[in-house]
Parts: structure tokens; C-alpha cells; sequence
């Protein structure tokens, strides 16, 4: 280990995140390798780490010849600031080896507040940050996750954009470079080659004009650049990698455990959710599959905790058999399971006895809206009854602690839904009363409120976001409201929404911003300690921009939208379509019960969806 | 099966695990090794395994002690065991347990500092005959004279060997750091090596 590094680590917080050398890590010969990849996460290791997609795509590359793939997360301040004073630069956790020297560099994005973190690795690795002062073939920066359904905001940063799921796409584009390093292409015949890999968007290959009122007027592909980019999904999910073989840190993270992914997609059509789009279509593994991996991910770990991990985890057609399989093997091995995004209306309290022996964890709904007016517009298809009637099954079982999320500041929200939220967690506590079957314990009920941000490829993506001050009243006039000591509040900071709403539905002059975000602040933006709310204020000032351009502006229907480029599978007028039933109040059925039509299908040969 | 003693080392990256993480470590190493251990009773069992005199963070030793209580495991431990931990830590060996722990009285350390100059000079500081550091205890910092819990075995190039008090009180080295930088104008680096505990006849401690 480097002697300088030495020198710090004593120094800083829990330094067993910057050194590597994990149960499971791989390594190879440097010197054996054509491809150095770095697989970059703009948060600290303890979050990326916990991040399944991540894992699943170290693996995937390792599995190529000649490719070895390695880790670098974003240093906490304190390591930050060291490594500056000492002159070491950003470097990747298995080989040590500076950032600056990889060939791809590839971040995993799935948090908008994240992307200054990109920026400040770069500028710690001594990458110049703009894509154009980039000449050479290496390093390529490019992107991929959650976030990149509109890259625009990073556009004049990132070389390339991976839409949808990489586990193909990563090593088609791989295998590419292999090709150009071998041929030595420059990077111009690079990005022109690999525009044409379905899945590939390479931003500097569209001009983008604007109207006079700042909107945008279209965006031209150049040089053979398709004029849509379609996302890749993978279509068998049981014959997809799954990291059994993965690193286990040493030190604790986050999601310290095994996390099992159910399936992908969701049939619900939650009408302000991002990935209940993005992920379609529903595509689900077999239970078979599953327990096997579960066993040998559980045997290869060590973890004595496995988690199912989905959208939707009670709409697993198969989850009562998988749990019964799982819970033969883990019981008497302690092992525990948990099951988070249970919903309301199909909520088994059998299932949660069987799973929950050991430990009762709290219980979570997320009714998102108080009303059932509201919960209609928004296609929340869970009724008051399904609520109360969980909670009822919930509190006669013993629970004593349940949690509800709302968002506020919903498209068509009055103040009588907001205050339907207090009314809703006064009848659960009710409920409680009725039927605790032991009352001197108490009972919490906590009620979280988040902001309503409109996502790209959702049908609320037209939508403004509420005004900061009509956010804070909402949140007062909801505490205000509930004054029972048995129901706790809190909420999200409506500074960090305004930001991360600008983000997500931004366009490419946003690079300006996040430049002089990057100097005045960092990274760590998606950190209390670290956001600093009027330092975003100015850095749009100061770029000529109007934030409320973006967060506080009905977009139009006909208008031209920064990520209009993008394909996800679901069409436009889909989306158009599901907006206007929201206007008028009216709901649309899950995808189980009737299919509406929205395109995703298409993604899958022979077209048929899962769901 | 009886309570067990494995010595390990920890050594290159895996000196910058803190004491809870080596336990978490090995607590899942137990767990893909094949290797049941006895858990504790109560709401919350954990396995019952402790190490003696936890390192700080940043050194690195040949001679960590971890006593479980195993219910059954596979013949040979070792070598399953050491294919199921992290970079740098190795288990070396296995016994029943012998004497209690709070018998070891004394460590041993070798600090290798960057030249054989700088070792002579840290050895002259610490021939002083008072060294008083600022020692944080449960009951506040608290200066405490090192000098009589410190022994120096000889010097060996950039490398310089130390017998440090381990008990009442405990002196560790990064007191002697602290010792270092109260006397030094230029700081002193070294990289610390736990070689073996002892016990108060000052045999090896086994």
C-alpha cells in the first residue's frame, strides 16, 4: 500500500472503506489485462456497496477475459480533504491504482442529488470534467441506472449514457472498446461506433436549439446517431447473472445482506412513479431459481439475513411458495427473511407471522396520498378498507408499530387531502385501540410526508413541483393537525426536492450549475451535512438560469422534452393517456387485471409481458 | 466441543478494520467455513467469541487471540476457515484454550520506522527517564508517566523492538506516538507489529 495512504488512514472515519482487499474481491494481473474498467459510484461505500445493480455488474464484467473490473466510491469529506493535502489522487479499491489510468469509467447513477459527486470524483482523480477537453480515447466517462432516463443534466460530462439495465449492454460496449484499443480508433470514431449500440446515447452527437422563451425547440442527431434510444432490458431473468460469488465488506454497510431480486417491472402504474415505469415490463424470476441462488448466495456470505427485493414484493405471484422453500432452509439455520414493499390491499399476516419469528420488525404502508380522491388522481389503487383492514390484522398479530409515507404537494392536491392524512393516522390508531390485544405497550404510528417530484416518463412529468413556501405550509398545517402523542411526523426537507426536481427534469445547460456547484460545495450533495441549498440558488443565477423554469413551470403537451429522446418501452401516449384520467379523477387497473396498452411489451420478442 | 483458542494475524489492508469489524468478520467466516458456534441466550443471541486487547487501527499483529466456543465444526478448521476471510487476515493456529487471557500482562511490538536514524532517535526519546503522555480514560485525559511500562529490546536497523505494559495500565503505540511528538520537533512515523503477548513472568503467552 502507497506510503501516503498509509499515512492518512489512521486518520479518518471508519478508513476500512478505502482500502479494499474484501471477502470476495477480485483481482488479476494487471499486466494480463487489455481492459481496465472502473465501476464508479457518486456516493460513499457504505451506500454503494448496499446497491444490487452494482454487484450484479462487477460481476458481469469479471466474467469477461481480459477485463478486469474494480470499485471506486465517492471518499467522505474527511478522506477527501486528506487525500487533496497529501496529493493522492481518486484511486480504485482492488489494484489501488489511480482513477485517471482506467480506460472506461462508468458510473452507476440512481440519486439526481449524486451528480455533483460524479464531478468531484473526476476532479479528485484529475480527469478534466467536460467530455470535449477529454481528446484522447482513454478514459471514456460514461453513465448508467436510474437516473440516466434523462442524462441531460450531465450531458456535457459524460462521453456516453447507458439507457435501462446493463447486464448486456456493459459488456457489448466492452467488447467495443476492446476492438478500438486494439485498432486504435480515436475517440470520435469510438462514440460514433458505439452511438449504433442500441441502449447508447452519446449527448455530444445532438445539436439542441432552443425556442426564445427557453424552451427547448428540438434536438438533431448528427453523424448517424439514432434518432431514438431505445433502453435494453434483459429478457430472461432466470438465465441473468446474479452475484452469488459477491464481495461481503468487512465493515458495515447499509443493506448488509442478501438482497434477492423478485422480479422487475411492476403492474401497478403508480402514476408519479419513475421506476414503475422505467423498469417494464414485468418481468419475474421462477421461485426455483431464486431459492437456489438465495441458498448459495446465503452459504457463499455468511449473512444471516436475506431480503426480497422488487417494486412490489406481495405481487410476486409465487411468494408464498418461495418463502416456504426459504424459510425450510433458513430456520434452522437462523437466518432471518424480510420482506419490504408489502402492499396494503394484499397484505397476508400469515406470511408476516411465518417470516417474522425471531424479530418484529415494524410494519410499512405507503398509501402516498390521504384522500381516497387523491389516492384516484395519483393511481394508488389502495382503499382506506385496505389500510384499516391491514392494520386491524397487523395490531390483533401483535404489531405495535407501523409507518405510513405520503407525499405532499401532489398534482390536484387541496388542503382537505392534506389534512385526510392526520384523519387517516388518527382511524390506524383507532384501530389500534379496537383491537390491540395488548393496549399498555403503546402503539407507533409514524407518518413520513416527501415531496412530490415529477419524474421524467412518468405521466406526471408535465406537472410543476408545489412551491417551497406552499410545501412548508402544507407540512405545518398537517402537524398542526395531528396532535395524538402516539403519532410522530416527519418530513422531508422541501430545499432538497426543489433541487433534485430541477435535476431530474433538466436539460443540458444544467452542466453550468453543476460545475459551480462542484466548486463551491462538492460532492456529497445527497447529504444533509453537505447540501447547501443557496449555493444551488446562486449557481443558477449565476449560470443565467431560472430554477423555476424547471420545478415551477407546467410543461406543455405538445412541448419538447429534454429526455424526449429516450425510449423506455412505455409511449407517450400512454403517458398522455394516464395524465388525462388523472385529471378527471379517474383510476386505471393494474396490468394483471386489464392490459392498457403501454408499449413496454414491445421490448420483448413475441411481445408478451409477464405481468 | 471445548472452548477454543485461534491465533490469527492481521496484516496489510485488513490493520484498518476496526475491532467490531474484525468480530462481524469472523462471525460470517464461522458461518462459510462451516463451523457452528455457541450462542448466548436472550432476546438477541450472538456468538460467543472474543479476542483479547483489540488492536488499533492501523497496526498490524502476528499474534491476535480469538477464544470461541464451538459446537461442531469439520476436522481440520484452519484451512476452511482461511479460505473464507478477507485479504490479510490468516488464521495460524488452533488449541483448546489455555490460560485466561487476563493473564497477559505485557506485548510485544517491532515499529519500523522510515530510516535506521529515525529509529535511533525515537529510541533516544524514549530512554528519557519520565515520558508523560495524555492518557483518555473512562474517568477523563489524564497525563500518565509511560516511562516505567515501557521497555526497549533493542534496535535492529529502521526497526526497534518494545515491550509495552498490557493491563493496568495499558500503554499502546500510539502513546508511544504521543510520546514521539512531545519530544520531537520532526514527527516520527512507524509502522507497528504486534510479535506476541506475555504474561507478568514475562513467558509467552499461549
Amino acid at each position: 500500500m502507497d506510503a501516503l495512504l498509509e499515512a492518512i488512514l489512521p486518520k479518518v472515519q471508519k478508513p476500512a472503506r478505502y482500502t479494499g482487499g474484501e471477502f470476495g474481491e477480485i483481482i488479476k494481473d494487471k499486466h494480463e489485462v487489455e481492459v481496465r474498467f472502473a465501476l464508479c459510484f457518486p456516493d460513499t461505500y457504505e451506500i454503494g456497496m448496499s446497491n444490487l445493480g452494482l454487484r450484479i455488474l462487477y460481476g458481469v464484467l469479471n466474467k469477461l477475459p481480459g477485463v478486469w473490473c474494480e470499485r471506486v466510491f465517492e471518499p467522505w469529506s474527511d478522506m477527501a480533504e486528506a487525500m487533496t493535502a497529501s496529493g493522492i489522487p481518486l484511486y480504485a479499491l482492488e489494484s489501488g491504482d489511480p482513477l485517471r489510468d482506467f480506460d472506461l469509467i462508468g458510473f452507476s447513477v440512481g440519486y439526481e442529488m449524486s451528480f455533483p459527486g460524479i464531478l468531484h470524483m473526476l476532479k479528485m482523480a484529475g480527469i478534466p470534467l467536460r467530455s470535449g477537453e477529454r481528446k484522447g480515447l482513454t478514459p471514456l466517462i460514461f453513465a448508467g441506472g436510474a437516473c440516466m432516463y434523462n442524462p441531460e443534466p450531465m450531458a456535457d460530462f459524460l462521453d456516453f449514457a447507458l439507457i435501462g439495465e446493463g447486464e448486456e449492454l456493459d459488456a457489448e460496449v466492452t467488447e467495443l472498446f476492446r476492438t478500438a484499443k486494439r485498432e486504435g480508433w480515436s475517440k470520435e470514431e469510438f462514440l460514433r461506433r458505439v452511438s449504433r449500440i442500441e441502449g447508447v446515447y452519446v449527448p455530444s452527437l445532438y445539436d439542441v436549439t432552443y425556442l426564445p422563451d427557453g424552451r427547448i425547440g428540438k434536438m438533431t442527431p448528427r453523424e448517424g446517431a439514432p434518432g431514438k434510444i431505445r433502453k435494453r432490458i434483459v429478457e430472461n431473468l432466470d438465465g441473468a447473472d446474479y452475484p452469488v460469488h459477491t464481495i461481503i465488506p468487512s465493515t458495515e454497510i447499509v443493506h448488509d445482506r442478501t438482497m434477492l431480486e423478485l422480479f422487475r417491472g411492476c403492474i401497478r402504474g403508480c402514476r408519479f412513479c419513475q421506476a414503475g415505469y422505467t423498469y417494464r415490463p414485468v418481468r419475474a424470476k421462477k421461485a426455483e431459481t431464486l431459492l437456489n441462488q438465495a441458498v448459495e448466495a446465503l452459504k457463499w456470505s455468511g449473512y444471516e439475513e436475506v431480503s426480497l427485493t422488487s417494486l412490489s414484493t406481495s405481487d410476486f405471484r409465487e411468494l408464498g411458495a418461495l418463502c416456504d422453500g426459504l424459510l425450510t432452509w433458513c430456520e434452522p439455520r437462523s437466518v432471518s427473511l424480510s420482506l419490504p414493499s408489502l402492499r396494503a390491499d394484499n397484505f397476508s399476516l400469515e406470511l408476516m407471522q411465518r417470516v417474522q419469528k425471531v424479530r418484529k420488525s415494524g410494519l410499512t404502508f405507503a398509501p402516498e396520498a390521504g384522500s381516497q380522491r387523491l389516492r384516484d388522481i395519483i393511481n394508488k389503487n389502495v382503499t382506506e378498507e385496505d389500510l384499516m383492514n391491514a392494520c386491524r390484522t397487523a395490531f390483533s398479530g401483535g404489531w405495535s408499530s407501523v409507518k405510513l409515507y405520503f407525499m405532499l404537494g401532489l398534482p390536484g392536491e387541496t388542503d382537505e387531502d392534506v389534512l385526510a392524512i392526520a384523519d387517516l393516522a388518527q382511524k390506524v390508531y383507532q384501530v389500534w385501540r379496537e383491537v390491540s390485544p395488548n393496549r399498555s405497550r403503546g402503539v407507533r404510528i409514524t407518518v413520513s410526508t416527501a415531496c412530490f417530484i415529477p419524474k421524467p416518463l412518468t405521466p406526471f412529468q408535465w406537472y410543476p413541483q408545489d412551491s417551497r413556501e406552499e410545501l412548508v405550509r402544507k407540512q405545518k398545517l398537517l402537524k398542526d393537525a395531528m396532535r395524538n402523542k402516539a403519532i410522530s411526523y416527519s418530513w422531508h426537507a422541501p430545499d432538497v426536492s426543489y433541487i433534485e426536481a430541477a435535476l431530474a427534469v433538466g436539460d443540458r445547460r444544467l452542466g453550468q450549475v453543476l460545475e459551480k456547484v462542484l466548486d463551491s460545495c462538492g460532492g456529497l450533495q445527497a447529504w444533509e451535512e453537505y447540501f447547501d441549498y443557496d449555493a444551488w440558488l446562486s449557481a443558477f443565477r449565476d449560470s443565467g438560469l431560472d430554477s423555476d423554469f424547471y420545478v415551477r413551470r407546467a410543461r406543455g403537451e405538445e412541448e419538447f422534452l429534454p429526455w424526449d429522446l429516450i425510449d423506455d418501452g412505455v409511449t407517450k401516449a400512454h403517458l398522455l393517456r394516464e395524465k388525462h384520467l388523472s385529471e378527471e379523477g379517474k383510476v386505471s387497473p393494474d396490468c394483471r387485471k386489464q392490459c392498457l396498452g403501454c408499449g413496454a411489451n414491445r421490448l420483448l420478442k413475441g411481445g408478451k409481458c409477464d405481468a | 466441543m471445548p472452548e477454543l483458542r485461534f491465533r490469527f494475524e492481521k496484516r496489510g489492508r485488513s490493520a484498518y478494520l476496526s475491532h467490531l469489524d474484525v468480530m462481524r468478520t469472523f462471525q460470517r467466516a464461522f458461518i462459510r467455513a462451516g463451523i457452528r458456534l455457541r450462542h448466548s441466550e436472550g432476546f438477541n443471541p450472538h456468538p460467543k467469541m472474543s479476542i483479547a486487547q483489540p488492536l488499533q487501527l492501523g497496526c498490524e499483529s502476528v499474534c491476535e487471540v480469538l477464544d470461541v466456543s464451538v459446537l461442531e465444526g469439520p476436522e481440520d478448521m484452519v484451512s476452511p476457515l482461511n479460505a473464507a476471510l478477507p485479504e490479510g487476515l490468516r488464521i495460524l493456529s488452533v488449541s483448546e484454550a489455555g490460560s485466561h487471557v487476563r493473564e497477559i500482562a505485557w506485548s510485544r511490538w517491532a515499529l519500523t520506522f522510515a530510516s535506521p536514524g529515525e529509529a535511533e532517535r525515537g529510541s533516544e526519546i524514549l530512554h528519557a527517564p519520565a515520558l508523560i503522555v495524555e492518557k483518555k480514560t473512562k474517568r477523563g485525559v489524564n497525563p500518565l508517566d509511560i516511562a516505567p511500562h515501557l521497555r526497549i529490546e533493542g534496535r535492529e536497523g529502521a526497526r526497534l523492538t518494545l515491550t509495552l505494559r498490557a493491563g493496568e495500565p495499558t500503554v499502546n503505540t500510539g502513546d508511544v506516538a504521543k510520546a514521539f511528538a512531545g519530544a520531537s520537533e520532526a514527527p516520527l512515523g512507524f509502522r507497528a507489529l504486534r510479535l506476541c503477548f506475555l504474561n507478568e513472568k514475562m513467558a509467552e503467552f499461549l
